[in-house]
């Protein structure tokens, strides 16, 4: 049974730093979004749709369940 | 692109040391035409000697204010972080460039009626002059706050913008709140204390409605031209999308809540029958407000709560916020005081009308950011168990602010229809 207070959580900031340090910029303008959506799916601030957590697995060449993860809060 | 805006920067400076110096003159003249009205000189042939230098004066505001609109224009496309004092400047420029047109207007009004004495029109004028003052300044800072800047920025390319969605929002707040403050205390003073023929009341309206909501339709025209490009499910990204989705929720509530309120007030407090006047440009003016600023505070992320250890500065900006409650409920109550001290002391004049109508917006004010500072510090002191500062200062600022929604209610009840 998933639990109520279950929050969705990232390595987005993790997979960049790996990534050559690209900017939050160079990944919006790859994945079509803008600068501050990336930065708000860093906080944990917005979660992103299905077809964005896509894009973003795609470009770092991950499974999306290695970026993007459940937690209990 | 960033030769241009250099060039363009440049010019605009020179413009606008050249526009305050042409400033320093037209004001001189105007307060000369004043005091030679007052002494009953020789108003004619004084106008006639400087009709034309005023003139040429004007022409040159006009090119600057054309450049300085330009200028703005370039740097929204050229630097990608939103930056409040530019959208501030957008809005002040357009609007500074409308009352040129108005400051003809008014000149000429004041050439055929000064036979009558002192043109009320005066006033107006000279808060037309404080207002290019304002915008005069306020460039000379951006600009050359933003001349190291250019050399900098413009070398990470961005694909998909959101400054001018931000700006476009910092505006609608400016226009919104603008365009509801100057309605109705025209409407006010035109309608109760000065009265006005009712169709120059709505000419009044529809020419302060237009100046003050032309800044927001230019720059949501511009930033249409730059979306034309794109087809229209690429317009925004997806949170930008869900942030107006959620403010769109906010206005339609909101906007419900704040109307029904004013037409309940309207049947018992009779002030607020200029409503029947002025509710359409009232509402519009309402619901860019609600949604400009609702859309800007999902799109920055604010955060309602903060978790101890995890986010002081939300903690911060609460204990910021019950001190604004705390301010303006003793403001309000100072204003209410001093309204009612002046109309016993001096009588019921402009200066009394003054007080009221500051302690009326700050009465208003006070109770909006007291609900916002209960709220938040509530849901903070909930999370972190113990009670936080903002709502120390929240409950600390209850007395006042009672005391003038009681004292209204009781004056509604009593005095009501």
């Amino acid at each position: 049974m998933v639990g109520k207070n279950i929050k969705l959580k990232n390595d987005l900031r993790r997979c960049r730093f790996e990534h050559n340090e690209i900017s939050q910029q160079e990944l919006a303008n790859s994945v079509g979004v803008t600068r501050l959506t990336i930065h708000s799916i860093e906080k944990g601030k917005f979660n992103p749709s299905v077809l964005l957590a896509l894009k973003i697995a795609k470009f770092f060449k991950k499974p999306v369940d290695e970026i993007f993860y459940l937690e209990e809060d | 692109m960033k030769r241009l805006l250099k060039i363009s920067n440049n010019t605009t400076l020179v413009l606008c040391s050249i526009s305050i110096a042409g400033l320093v003159f037209t004001n001189t003249f105007f307060l000369m035409l004043r005091d030679k009205i007052i002494n009953i000189g020789d108003v004619e042939s004084f106008m006639g000697k400087f009709s034309i230098p005023v003139a040429v004066v004007y022409f040159i505001f006009i090119f600057f204010h054309l450049s300085a609109i330009l200028t703005l224009i370039l740097q929204l496309n050229f630097f990608k972080r939103d930056n409040f004092l530019r959208a501030f400047l957008f809005f002040t420029g357009i609007t500074s460039l409308l009352m040129l047109f108005g400051d003809f207007a008014l000149a000429s009004d004041i050439s055929k009626e000064y036979i009558f004495g002192l043109p009320g029109e005066f006033n107006i004028l000279f808060f037309s002059q404080a207002l290019h003052f304002i915008f005069y300044i306020l460039i000379i800072v951006l600009l050359v706050l933003t001349r190291k800047s250019v050399r900098k920025e413009g070398e990470e390319i961005v694909l998909k913008d959101d400054s001018i969605f931000i700006n476009a929002q910092y505006i609608g707040i400016l226009s919104g709140i603008s365009g509801l403050i100057l309605i109705t205390i025209f409407s006010f003073l035109y309608l109760t204390v000065y009265p006005l023929p009712s169709w120059a009341v709505d000419a009044g309206i529809i020419v302060i409605s237009l100046i003050a909501v032309i800044p927001y339709i230019l720059i949501v025209l511009y930033w249409l031209i730059i979306k034309l490009r794109e087809g229209i499910s690429e317009w925004y990204d997806e949170k930008q999308y869900q942030d107006i989705t959620r403010a769109s929720l906010v206005t339609l509530i909101a906007s419900i809540i704040v109307m029904a309120a004013i037409f309940v007030v309207q049947y018992f407090v009779s002030a607020f029958n200029i409503m029947s006047e002025i509710w359409f440009p009232f509402y519009i003016f309402l619901v860019l407000l609600l949604f400009s600023a609702s859309t800007l505070y999902f799109n920055k992320s604010y955060r309602l709560i903060s978790k101890e250890g995890n986010n002081r500065d939300t903690a911060k900006r609460n204990k910021n916020l019950g001190l604004a409650v705390l301010i303006s409920g003793y403001l309000t109550l100072i204003f209410w005081l001093l309204g009612i001290f002046l109309s016993v002391e001096i009588g019921i004049g402009w200066e009394s009308y003054t007080a009221v109508g500051i302690f009326g917006l700050l009465m208003i004010a006070s109770g909006i950011i007291f609900l916002l500072s209960l709220i938040f510090n509530i849901i903070e002191s909930k999370e972190n168990k113990h009670i936080s500062r903002g709502l120390v200062l929240t409950i600390i600022s209850i007395p006042p602010i009672a005391f003038c929604y009681l004292a209204i209610l009781v004056k509604a009840l009593t005095e009501g229809h």
